[in-house]
């Protein structure tokens, strides 16, 4: 086990989560979810190999007092084969904006900055559309 | 009895996605960690040199849960414009109790 990854035992995980411990190179899929405050929560989900993000997907997810339940309001993913950006809306299709960058490491990471730089615009802008109907 | 509101601290979703961005860069760089992962868990950053953060964080952890999913802590020592490199979470990963 890596030094920094400490065991914490628990009696109620299923057989799944037992079969962690894979030998390095092994393609694995991994997903997690950060709550970051309480109406708005981070989501994202890689398939690693060698330690090369071969696909991903970054979603920032709100809730809002007009809707109920978690919304995806952006998001940033792999899928057709180039990293892009998925602006979501309420009543719309999705608009595909293309990351100029191919790495898909340096895009996942460019993903998560700007969220931290725009998340508040794309909340509010979100809002706006959802009271348009 | 009315539940207690968490009161949130200045600029909270910034400083979450800061640390957040912090331990996939670690991730990235060292990725022999993920197979220490489970598939699918909740991520809990507990920056050490923010209380501030580390207590809001567990409070919300208290409050909303983690919808049955394995909950993965990661103590950071990080401050925003620190160099990534220089970042070395200690991740707490479940794994299952001996039967």
């Amino acid at each position: 086990m890596h030094p920094n990854v400490f065991p914490v035992y628990l009696s109620n995980m299923g057989k799944q989560e037992s079969e962690e411990f894979l030998p390095d190179g092994i393609m694995r899929i991994v997903e997690f979810h950060r709550l970051l405050e309480k109406d708005t929560a981070l989501r994202v989900r890689f398939e690693l190999e060698r330690g090369k993000i071969l696909k991903f997907t970054v979603q920032m997810e709100c809730r809002f007092v007009e809707i109920e339940g978690w919304i995806s309001i952006v998001r940033y993913d792999t899928a057709h084969g180039f990293a892009h950006c998925d602006i979501l809306f309420p009543y719309d299709k999705p608009k595909k904006i293309k990351m100029e960058i191919k790495d898909y490491n340096d895009a996942l990471t460019a993903a998560i900055n700007d969220l931290g730089i725009n998340w508040k615009r794309y909340r509010k802008r979100y809002e706006e559309w959802l009271r348009k109907k | 009895m009315a539940q207690k509101k968490i009161k949130a601290p200045q600029r909270v979703v910034e400083r979450n996605l800061f640390l957040v961005g912090q331990i996939m860069k670690y991730l990235m760089n060292n990725p022999q960690v993920f197979a220490s992962l489970p598939d699918h868990f909740e991520l809990v950053v507990l920056p050490e040199n923010d209380p501030e953060m580390r207590v809001y964080n567990l409070e919300l952890l208290d409050k909303y849960g983690s919808e049955g999913k394995p909950i993965v802590f990661a103590r950071v020592r990080a401050l925003e414009g620190q160099d990534s490199i220089s970042v070395k979470p200690s991740l707490f990963v479940p794994i299952p109790a001996a039967a």
